[in-house]
């Protein structure tokens, strides 16, 4: 690992840690959240520090007191953080509802966690449904107020609009490391840039902004690497939150060059634009923007929107990500692999266990896919 | 000019096989059962082919050597790794090329390949991770006949009718077994139904990457008889036999492999 990224490394592996460090130091009310459709801006503009809650591995007894043992993987791992008190340090949760899963995981923590503030920010069935931009814009608003009320304090329009400018500086500067890295993969391993992105969900935004800048500069200075023959490919799916998946596809041969996940491209990709009041300029992003492959897209988009992307990226390939017993990607995917097929985009969908470290059949079916584009 | 050889060593999670070649055929081969190390089981399974073939005293005489298998990636002399379903493709192609459709099943997967006229690899699927159907999966289910596989082959197919063995996972299905023993009845008709329902698995797997006839075997389990006659059924076709030892095809078809990169190395 590059000594650069190794502080974005050391967040990413260690967050809890990092955000009882980050309260202590600056004293800003640590707020968790879950899922890429939570409004971190109206977060940031309420003075408290928006934290991506994690995944842990191993095992979840307390979690499966509530939850079937054949549920979302991360969602019993983070309930099972919640229930062990290791989140005791929050000053508040956020579930955006975008999922089955999600939607439990709220209900239960709600009941069981006891932690001081809990909001759900309800999200319209199908984001490209008609009457959703009212509905999103409805459902930011209430979550204005609820964090108003969590956070004692008046969000105003002009916290709004700087945390808007944040917020787009810190997506660009990931976009463009992103599409850095897109034209000279050797630049960074997958995994580090992974890194990168975790870490962005995780400190504190002012310094993030100040280091991605720095990262990008010295990037950007480096001398192109060599091709290593490796081929591209792009990743879609719902998150990634196996650090080691992008080291498991160098070793099978191939090097993933962009994504589609909501730890990746989905996170930045989106600028907020203030031709219309701040909360309707929020939902517009969400609403014209990337969409998450849970329930709120139908397939066919989605297929179409990977073909452009596996294009503009020169990748030969898709590869699918499926966490294990997540139903968000088996559904449907026979629809997206099609669309994808009549425009002769490849494609393979690999679901994964926590533990990477066992994974002959992966293993086996993503090197025969690669030998194969 | 001196002769070449070329090798492929197939470490499995059972066995580990390796093919020698030269340049007019099989000069060697040789199948060990798997150590607790797959460098070793490599180190032994080529030593035995190296020895077996009177030419070749060490890896180094090798021009070109291709690892496959679960423990492809451990064989420390091997110059290159290539996955399993590339290299069944190569090696049933090499004996047959007017097979079009493979079942592969190892001792921990099993796998339908489609191949294209050229013998490259149109489509394939894979058993989840899911033992049912395995050679674990029949190690497991001969146990309980107290048998070794060969003489659960030869009870299977020698029932009238088969009992109908409905669960899937391996665990369950052992139970489901041992209750239908206990219940008394016949042993060979209910290996039956375990052939059945493992042949059943296999045809829905090969449904997935499309069936073009001819369709063969290849793995340890392809030496099960009263699996490949179920398939047979199933299938409606019959299974082609394979004019090697089915279980050492992943490693000749590695062995092919390295033979054309020596050739390719050589006309470059």
């Amino acid at each position: 690992m590059i000594e650069q990224v190794r502080e974005f490394a050391r967040m990413a592996g260690n967050p809890l840690a990092y955000a009882e460090h980050l309260m202590k130091k600056d004293g800003k009310p640590v707020f968790g959240y879950f899922c890429s459709y939570t409004p971190e801006e109206i977060i940031h503009a309420a003075g408290l520090h928006p934290f991506r809650l994690p995944g842990t591995g191993g095992a979840t007894p307390h979690a499966d007191e509530h939850l079937r043992s054949c549920s979302c993987e991360l969602i019993r791992e983070t309930l099972e953080q919640a229930l062990e008190g290791r989140f005791g340090f929050l000053h508040g949760v956020v579930f955006p509802r975008s999922c089955d899963a999600i939607r439990r995981l709220s209900d239960i923590w709600r009941l069981r966690a006891k932690i001081r503030y809990h909001f759900d920010i309800d999200l319209p069935a199908r984001l490209d449904g008609e009457g959703s931009r009212e509905f999103m814009i409805d459902a930011l608003k209430k979550f204005r107020r609820d964090l108003e009320t969590a956070a004692k304090t008046c969000i105003t329009d002009s916290a709004m609009d700087h945390a808007f400018d944040l917020y787009n500086s810190i997506r660009s500067s990931l976009k463009n490391l992103y599409l850095l890295r897109s034209a000279n993969p050797g630049l960074l391993s997958g995994g580090d840039l992974h890194s990168i992105v975790r870490a962005c969900m995780i400190m504190e935004r002012c310094e993030l902004d100040i280091a991605l800048k720095s990262l990008f500069e010295w990037l950007k200075a480096k001398p192109a690497s060599p091709p290593d023959g490796k081929k591209r490919v792009v990743v879609a799916g719902i998150l990634c939150d196996h650090p080691d998946f992008y080291a498991l596809v160098e070793r099978c041969g191939g090097t993933v060059v962009w994504d589609d996940l909501c730890t990746g491209s989905r996170y930045f990709e989106g600028i907020i634009t203030e031709d219309i009041n701040s909360i309707a300029s929020l939902a517009r992003r969400y609403i014209d923007g990337p969409v998450c492959p849970s329930d709120l897209s139908s397939p066919g988009s989605r297929g179409e929107k990977l073909v452009r992307m596996a294009k503009e990226h020169s990748a030969r390939g898709v590869v699918f990500l499926s966490l294990k017993y997540c139903e968000s990607i088996p559904n449907g995917f026979s629809v997206v692999r099609e669309t994808l097929e009549k425009s002769g985009v490849p494609s393979i969908m690999v679901e994964v266990d926590r533990d990477l470290s066992a994974q002959d059949e992966t293993e086996e079916r993503l090197q025969r896919f690669l030998e194969g584009i | 000019m001196d002769k070449k050889f070329y090798a492929g060593c197939d470490i499995g999670s059972t066995t580990g096989k390796a093919v020698i070649l030269d340049d007019e055929g099989i000069v060697a081969s040789w199948i060990v059962p798997r150590e607790v190390d797959p460098e070793e089981t490599a180190v032994i399974a080529l030593s035995h082919a190296m020895r077996e073939s009177g030419l070749i005293s060490g890896t180094e005489e090798l021009a070109y050597l291709v690892g496959t298998g679960y423990g492809r990636a451990e064989i420390p002399f091997a110059d290159e790794n290539i996955s399993e379903i590339t290299c069944h493709a190569r090696g049933v192609f090499l004996c047959d090329p007017s097979i079009k459709t493979i079942v592969d099943i190892g001792g921990q997967d099993v796998k339908g390949i489609a191949m294209g006229d050229d013998g490259t690899v149109m489509e394939f699927a894979m058993n989840d991770k899911c033992a049912a159907g395995t050679g674990r999966f029949f190690e497991a289910m001969s146990r309980i006949f107290r048998m070794d596989l060969a003489e659960f082959s030869s009870l299977s197919l020698s029932a009238k009718r088969a009992i109908p063995v409905t669960s899937q996972c391996s665990v369950f299905a052992e139970s489901e077994v041992i209750s239908l023993l206990a219940r008394k009845n016949p042993p060979c008709e209910i290996a039956a139904g375990i052939q059945a329902a493992v042949a059943k698995r296999c045809f829905t797997l090969l449904r997935r990457v499309g069936v073009r006839p001819r369709v063969t075997v290849t793995g340890g389990c392809a030496k099960n008889r009263g699996l490949v006659e179920e398939l047979t059924r199933v299938l409606g076709a019959p299974v082609a036999p394979l004019p090697v030892d089915p279980q050492l095809v992943g490693a000749l078809g590695a062995a092919s492999i390295a033979r054309a990169r020596c050739m390719e190395k050589a006309h470059a």
